[in-house]
């Protein structure tokens, strides 16, 4: 079993002469545009069978079979990643490839060439062109109150930003 | 994709369709088709919703030869669990212009099961002669025109259905919107009545 208190320490900071990000950084995406310096990298030769829990923001560039739980922080799939799990978080962002279910409070992003075989459950979904979904979408969840989604059901879901969905009706 | 070309498509079914999704109360939706990011995208702009995606491609066997339309079976759909009665919408495209007839029954049936009384299905089909074309994904642009991307790697053989024929493949369905648009595209929206005439 993968905890937080066993996880391998995250890398230093990268010194801000450091002239470009590691891969497993470059896709270290986060939701609102933030520098996120509380943030753990499983890099690309990195394989944990078992559940990983955390108070971090993670991302994933190696492999993962089992659970991921960090209720409160934004899990990063990689370009590399694979990951064969059930999936919880704030939000989840997938660059890689994910078989298994995922929920997130907030929002899930399938990004260009990111892969899911599974069932995505949250209140904003995105899926880019050239990702590739297999499974059901369930937006019926209620936003956490620090968004700002919709209140009631007859109020429509805002679109995502970059998001090309305009207000059709 | 190697997408060959794509094509704006006027359509006067789907706003009715979305208005309709708005209305109810966290809707479930099946889509026939491949996952596409800006049809989720529409589909939650009419509220908090449940999308199922069921690529028919993913599970249908190829045919033999490629001027053989495809065949279905019950064992392929069964493999989605979905209980009877439970369905507010579907979204079918063309799909069932690529399957043999009975294949096409077969669907048609399914669906009508999922569907909740006064769910809908939008479904659209060729009016052009039966020949071999290159299948397509439909991409909502906006309530009013849809896109069309169509791949060349994929051609299969695109049959034609008559009004009597769509009739005929939803019998406990009524037509609420039925329009013939260029270029050789029949599109209509059928709802189950919550009645039964049997």
């Amino acid at each position: 079993m993968w905890k937080r208190d066993q996880a391998p320490r995250p890398a230093p900071p990268t010194p801000s002469s450091e002239p470009a990000p590691s891969p497993a950084a470059v896709g270290a995406a986060d939701t609102h545009g933030r520098v996120n310096v509380e943030r753990v990298n499983f890099g690309k030769s990195v394989i944990v069978r078992g559940e990983v829990t955390g108070s971090e923001d993670l991302v994933i560039d190696g492999q993962v079979d089992g659970t991921i739980q960090l209720d409160d922080h934004v899990l990063t799939i990689g370009p590399h990643g694979r990951v064969h799990a059930t999936v919880t978080a704030k939000a989840v962002i997938v660059l890689g490839r994910v078989q298994g279910n995922v929920t997130a409070r907030e929002r899930i992003e399938i990004r260009q060439h990111g892969a899911v075989d599974g069932d995505l459950t949250a209140p904003r979904v995105a899926i880019a062109d050239g990702a590739h979904f297999r499974g059901m979408v369930d937006m019926r969840t209620a936003p956490t109150p620090a968004t700002n989604g919709p209140s009631s059901v007859a109020e429509p879901v805002a679109p995502l930003p970059g998001g090309q969905a305009p207000r059709l009706l | 994709m190697s997408e060959t070309g794509e094509a704006l498509l006027a359509t006067r079914v789907l706003r009715p369709f979305l208005r309709a999704m708005a209305q109810r109360t966290a809707p479930t939706i099946i889509d026939l088709g491949a996952a596409v990011g800006r049809n989720l995208d529409a589909l939650a702009a009419t509220g908090p919703c449940c999308v199922r995606f069921l690529d028919l491609w993913s599970v249908v066997p190829q045919p033999d030869t490629p001027h053989q339309p495809a065949a279905l079976t019950a064992d392929s759909l069964d493999q989605w669990e979905i209980p009877a009665d439970s369905v507010d919408g579907v979204l079918c495209w063309d799909v069932l212009d690529d399957l043999a007839d009975g294949s096409a029954t077969l669907l048609a049936e399914r669906l009508t099961h999922w569907l909740r009384p006064e769910g809908l299905v939008l479904a659209m089909f060729g009016t052009a002669a039966p020949a071999m074309r290159p299948r397509a994904r439909y991409v909502i642009a906006d309530a009013d025109n849809l896109r069309r991307d169509v791949d060349a790697s994929t051609m299969r053989w695109q049959r034609r259905h008559d009004n009597r024929h769509i009739l005929r493949l939803f019998p406990r369905l009524r037509v609420t919107e039925s329009t013939v648009l260029p270029p050789h595209t029949h599109e209509v929206l059928l709802r189950k009545p919550s009645y039964t005439l049997d």
